[in-house]
Parts: structure tokens; C-alpha cells; sequence
């Protein structure tokens, strides 16, 4: 069973994975770091019925569920308030502080194209990117077969590089996959 | 543009996990509170339920002593009540009279 020094320490090395994988959910960093505690009191809280080698995919699996949730109630209050305030309530300055004009309008262009992606494909892609964990624990997570996240993967990368105009790797070969 | 772009890391809000902390001995909290606050809302609810009322009063035996004073007219003031009989045990008559027009009424009717 999980102790609380082992939940805290888990919590220190999984915080900026989950965290940047809610900010491509909800976009805004108070509400990311918001919903990553969350997921990670929602694993705590379960912590005896948690088997200590299945907390990772579980963790990534709470936040994935609660920042979809919140999504989604973003979406409903906008239709009910007619998209008042829509603007405050997605625009998030303090990532952009020291960004530069070009930097910002390259994270716009991003957050746009991710935005596209379909659900099923974003979860994929963003875990493959942020979270560190195996095919085999994104499967778990997720509930797909291994070969549907290689599948997934592929198919996310390629709607991105169509939206994007193409992502280079570090080395500077194209397609991001094999980086 | 550049993979490293598109898939950017952000730093988390700092002092994450003090938060964290703070946030699992609210929740602590809450949970002995909890417990305390539906046993005091049950309490309330068992007592208002069940707390013993007064007896009810039995008017009977003081409306058949006042049906036995038939006749008897009680003033004050310029208002007089008179008892009158009931055939029923249960039920008291009584005829009250206002005498009308104060001492106002009586000047203006000279």
C-alpha cells in the first residue's frame, strides 16, 4: 500500500509530467495545476485498493478523466452564459510572460492544432510526449491494445505535422516520431 | 517547426507540493468532521421527532361549569357577555353586546 513519504515523493517526480499533460486539456496553468492535485488526492484516496506498480498509469489516468471533465463543463457554461467571458476564462498569460511575440504566436498555432486533434489521438500523443511511461503502462492507462498506441501516435503526429507545416526533430530530420 | 516547440514543457505553478500537503490535511479534516455533522444533523432531527409534547388539555370539566352559570351576565367597561344554554356539554354560548358610540358619537348626536 501506498505510504504518505512514497505518495509525496511520487508526487514530486510525476508533477510536471501530469501537469503538462492536463495543460494541453484545459490550457490555463492555475486550473492545470488545479486538476493535477486532484487526480493525484483521487489516487491517494483509493491508495488501498492501489497496487504501488499500477499508481503511474493510474495517476495519468485520473488527471486525464478530470481535466476532460473540465473540459467539458467549460463547454457547457459557455453555452449557458452565451460565451461571456470565454475570452478570461481560456487565455493564460503567465506561461507567455517572458515569451516573445514569435514565441507566442508559435504556441497559438500550436494549441490550435492540438486543440484539432481528436480526443483519442491527444490523449495518446500527450503521454507519449509528457508522461514517461512505457507503451505497455499508456495502454493500461488508457484501456487500448499496445499496437493502438503505436497507431494513434502516428495518426496524431501526422495531423500535427499537416496543421503545423511540418515538425522537425532536435537533429533537424523531419517527422517528430523517431526523435 | 521544431518538435521541442510543439510539445514544449511548462514548469508547474512552484511550491507545488506544499499545496499538495495542505490540501491532504484539509481533506483530513473534513473527514472527522464529517462524521461529527451528520450525527449532530441525525440528533436534531430524532429529537424534534420524538421529543415528548405536553399532554393535551382536557376543557370538559371547565365547560360544564360554565354551561352551569346559564344566565349569568359579566360587564366591563361597555361590554357586557352573557352565558347563555347549550344543549351540547362541549360548547359554551355566550352573547357579547358593545354598547356603540363613545363619548365622541353621544356630543355629535345632540
Amino acid at each position: 500500500m501506498l505510504d504518505e513519504a512514497s505518495f509525496h515523493s511520487l508526487y514530486v517526480r510525476l508533477e510536471k509530467p501530469v501537469f503538462n499533460v492536463v495543460y494541453r486539456w484545459v490550457w490555463h496553468t492555475e486550473e492545470a495545476r488545479d486538476v493535477t492535485q486532484e487526480a493525484f488526492l483521487k489516487v491517494w484516496d483509493a491508495r488501498s485498493r492501489v497496487r504501488v506498480e499500477s499508481v503511474e498509469p493510474l495517476v495519468f489516468q485520473s488527471a486525464l478523466n478530470l481535466a476532460a471533465n473540465r473540459l467539458r463543463a467549460r463547454k457547457v457554461r459557455r453555452f449557458f452564459t452565451l460565451g461571456l467571458g470565454a475570452e478570461a476564462d481560456v487565455v493564460d498569460e503567465s506561461q507567455n510572460l517572458q515569451a516573445s511575440l514569435e514565441l507566442r504566436e508559435q504556441r497559438l498555432a500550436v494549441r490550435k492544432a492540438v486543440e484539432a486533434l481528436p480526443e483519442k489521438l491527444k490523449s495518446v500523443v500527450m503521454l507519449c510526449e509528457f508522461s514517461g511511461l512505457s507503451t505497455a503502462q499508456i495502454a493500461e492507462t488508457l484501456g487500448i491494445p499496445q499496437g493502438t498506441v503505436g497507431s494513434r501516435r502516428s495518426l496524431a503526429m501526422a495531423a500535427l505535422e499537416k496543421s503545423l507545416g511540418g515538425i522537425r526533430s532536435a537533429d533537424g530530420s523531419a517527422g517528430g516520431i523517431e526523435s | 517547426m521544431k518538435k521541442e516547440h510543439v510539445f514544449e514543457q511548462f514548469e508547474p505553478p512552484p511550491y507545488g507540493l506544499s499545496r499538495m500537503k495542505a490540501r491532504m490535511a484539509e481533506r483530513r479534516a473534513s473527514r472527522i468532521l464529517r462524521p461529527v455533522l451528520v450525527l449532530g444533523v441525525v440528533a436534531t432531527v430524532l429529537a424534534v421527532v420524538f421529543w415528548p409534547r405536553a399532554p393535551e388539555v382536557d376543557f370538559a370539566p371547565s365547560l360544564a361549569a360554565m354551561n352551569s352559570m346559564e344566565g349569568d351576565v359579566m360587564a366591563r367597561g361597555d361590554t357586557s357577555i352573557e352565558l347563555m344554554k347549550s344543549t351540547n356539554p362541549r360548547v359554551v354560548l355566550v352573547r357579547a353586546m358593545v354598547a356603540s358610540g363613545g363619548p365622541e358619537t353621544a356630543l355629535g348626536s345632540k
